[in-house]
């Protein structure tokens, strides 16, 4: 008896000291982000396009189906690495599209406060290495680059897109491609390509450090899939062909593998998009060409794919991938910009400045620009509706997976709502670390919004928000606004194609906002507007000028950061000189006079 | 010969100004031109304050200069610009300095400029 009581205390001790031990090896976090890619642009999420790594990714892990992003680049990626909401940190929209009624407010600035901590300071401070290689977006002058916001090693684009070939600046607001390598201009090297250069950075950071026992945390914000589309001949042989049937086909290719894979509900529809163009009124040499512009998108998409599974066997092969816990999504929907005509004059004439071609041939490779119009972004955001920019479920809803270390239920799917100001307390939760309290580094912070998730990868929960008034979320971008709470959502467009109305939609029984809910349950649209009026209040959110464009907007704020400081200096130095003009005349008329 | 003379002034003059107006409206990029980050803090203060005040100084002697005819306004300019040069090869002989070859070049030319402009219109009056 004596022995059977001291071997079952000496088997709990072993155990609790295993235990301790196992709570004490924190794990390596890989956050990978994909740019612009749409709900269903990757095979676990209902893609033709091929992605193998991701496709493993999802088989060893939990797959996210009901994962809200913001509306566009710059407010994503700020409430990604704080969790805290896009307008209390700084960014509720991208600076390039800000407009100036709004710039005076100190939360309108467009670059990361400094009241919101990252969560790589976060981690940094905890003992944690770490990287990033990527897009960044987040603010261009020294005090802002992410080698001061708690990377210790950075390869960042400080631009909202570049050039995935070489260093240029895709759009004319930019005067060159603005790379930073631990906080100083960076010149890339000449055999760049985007995804395999930042894979290639980011292992450079990981083996820099490895063997110092230290878990590292690598962000990887890549540039695909965002404009210029473009990607290596080889992954766009992939694809020739493959979207001869068009945009309304994919459509509803996507729709139906959504439905079967059980992504969304079997009721789901898709709506009707007054952006997308009828596939069946183009000539056959636009169909030629849009079947390839969408070619090479597949084929970016299928490169990045490529460059993840080499950062993943570079993981394996140093004994690193067990004891490292991935995350992979999107900062937001599908990317609409694209012309619905890229042979127009007015087209040519801009891409030709930058010295870009769109000759079919060329497309997507070196010094080609390739981009995908409204009409595949919807097939791509299928089978939700909009797309980036807007705050239907298109532009909010994309993929979201997480997987390896920490998760106990490989390849479980879970449609709980979960937003992108969730993914940093989840981190934290997982690499052992407290959410900061209202004080870090000295400085009072903006509390993190977000909620954790763990609880959702053990399968041990199935929500982590209820129908509650605090569950609610808000957002909001140039206008556009949406609350979600529980399985209902209230979505307002006023940028055109939108109209200004609230309307009301349950997103899990009918993600592709089709049926309004407004006029049926006109107490739940009443509670829900409350709550968000409440959202702007507490999100200190300014009201859009009226007549506001994004697209216009970023003419004009280009147009002034390019040529304002130019303009004013040389008004300022006429101001300087021109009065020692005057004393010059006036001189020489006194010469003469005498 | 000599309104060729004073255009010849003016122009490092006015480049000096505008290079002192856009140090303090884009110093960041302003400084990069000369091989610097833009510093924090104190080291930001005395990069903007002393460059400004250096560039603003040699530009608005030369002006006055031409403006009055009074030719003693060449030698502010002068003197920093002919030290800038020498200090430089100090900073290369003794501190490890790269010998900016590129900025030296026309700070010893501006200067020969503005002490022969002083020598010239000197005579004339």
């Amino acid at each position: 008896m004596l022995a059977v009581c001291l071997s079952w205390q000496l088997c709990a001790v072993e155990n609790k000291s295993r235990s301790t031990e196992t709570k004490l090896i924190r794990p390596n976090i890989v956050l990978l982000l994909a740019d612009d890619l749409g709900f269903s642009d990757i095979a676990p999420y209902g893609s033709e396009i091929n992605t193998p790594q991701l496709t493993s990714m999802a088989k060893n892990g939990v797959k996210f189906t009901n994962y809200h992003t913001a509306a566009n680049c710059a407010p994503a990626r700020a409430m990604l690495l704080t969790g805290v909401d896009s307008h209390r940190a700084g960014v509720p929209n991208i600076p390039e599209m800000i407009p100036a009624a709004q710039r005076y407010a100190n939360n309108y600035q467009g670059v990361l406060s400094k009241d919101a901590v990252t969560v790589a300071s976060l981690l940094q401070t905890a003992g944690y290495d770490t990287y990033m290689a990527g897009k960044w977006h987040l603010g261009q002058t020294s005090d802002l680059l992410p080698s001061k916001r708690g990377f210790q090693r950075t390869l960042a684009l400080g631009d909202s897109g570049a050039d995935n070939w070489e260093q240029k600046p895709y759009i004319p607001i930019y005067d060159k491609a603005n790379w930073y390598a631990d906080g100083e201009e960076y010149q890339l090297p000449e055999d760049f390509y985007s995804s395999r250069f930042l894979i290639d950075k980011t292992i450079e950071f990981i083996d820099s450090n490895s063997g110092n026992g230290k878990p590292f945390f690598a962000y990887v914000p890549f540039q695909a899939v965002h404009i210029p589309v473009q990607a290596p001949q080889a992954f766009i042989d992939n694809y020739m062909g493959t979207y001869d049937q068009g945009w309304h086909e994919l459509r509803q290719a996507r729709l139906a593998r959504a439905i079967t894979m059980g992504l969304v509900a079997d009721t789901t529809q898709v709506l009707p998009m007054p952006t997308t163009d009828q596939w069946e009124d183009l000539s056959d040499e636009r169909k030629r060409y849009e079947s390839k512009r969408m070619a090479v998108y597949a084929g970016m998409i299928e490169a990045m794919d490529h460059h993840i599974g080499r950062l993943v066997n570079h993981l394996k092969q140093t004994g690193q991938y067990d004891n490292t816990l991935f995350i992979f999504t999107s900062d937001n929907g599908s990317e609409p910009s694209g012309p619905a005509d890229p042979d127009r004059f007015i087209n040519n004439l801009v891409m030709g400045r930058q010295g870009y071609s769109t000759d079919y041939d060329s497309l997507g490779l070196k010094g080609s620009y390739n981009s995908i119009s409204p009409s595949f972004a919807s097939a791509s955001a299928s089978p939700l509706a909009y797309f980036k920019f807007y705050v239907g479920e298109g532009g909010l809803r994309v993929p979201m997976i997480m997987a390896g270390s920490g998760i106990v239920d490989k390849g479980q799917k879970s449609d709980a709502f979960i937003h992108v100001t969730d993914i940093t307390p989840t981190i934290l939760k997982q690499a052992g670390i407290e959410k900061p309290s209202t004080y870090f580094g000295g400085r009072k912070i903006e509390p993190i919004s977000g909620r954790d998730i763990s609880l959702l990868l053990n399968n041990t929960k199935a929500e982590v928000r209820g129908e509650q008034d605090h569950d609610a979320v808000g957002y909001e971008l140039a206008g556009n606004a949406a609350l979600f709470l529980g399985d209902f959502k209230i979505v307002r467009h006023v940028a055109s194609p939108g109209d200004g109305q609230w309307r009301l939609f349950n997103i899990k029984k009918d993600p592709g906002e089709t049926s309004d809910l407004s006029k049926s349950e006109p107490k739940r649209l009443h509670r829900m507007l409350n709550l968000y009026q409440q959202y702007e209040i507490d999100n200190r959110v300014l009201p859009i000028p009226a007549n506001y464009d994004r697209m216009r907007q970023a003419v004009v704020n280009g147009i002034q950061d390019r040529l304002a400081i130019p303009l004013l200096s040389i008004i300022l130095l006429l101001f300087t000189v021109i009065p020692f003009y005057t004393l010059y005349r006036s001189g020489k008329n006194r010469i003469k006079n005498n | 010969m000599d309104r060729l003379l004073r255009v010849l002034v003016v122009i490092p003059a006015v480049i000096f100004i505008l290079t002192a107006i856009r140090y303090n409206l884009d110093p960041a990029g302003t400084a990069a031109e000369f091989g610097m980050p833009l510093l924090e803090g104190l080291g930001r203060s005395t990069q903007i304050g002393n460059m400004s005040s250096f560039f603003f100084t040699a530009g608005i002697s030369v002006l006055l200069a031409v403006s009055t005819g009074n030719h003693f306004w060449y030698y502010p300019a002068a003197m920093l610009t002919g030290l800038t040069a020498i200090f430089r090869i100090i900073a290369w002989l003794v501190h490890d300095a790269s010998f900016a070859i590129s900025q030296i070049a026309p700070e010893i030319i501006f200067t020969c400029l503005f002490l022969f402009a002083a020598k010239r219109f000197c005579d004339e009056t």
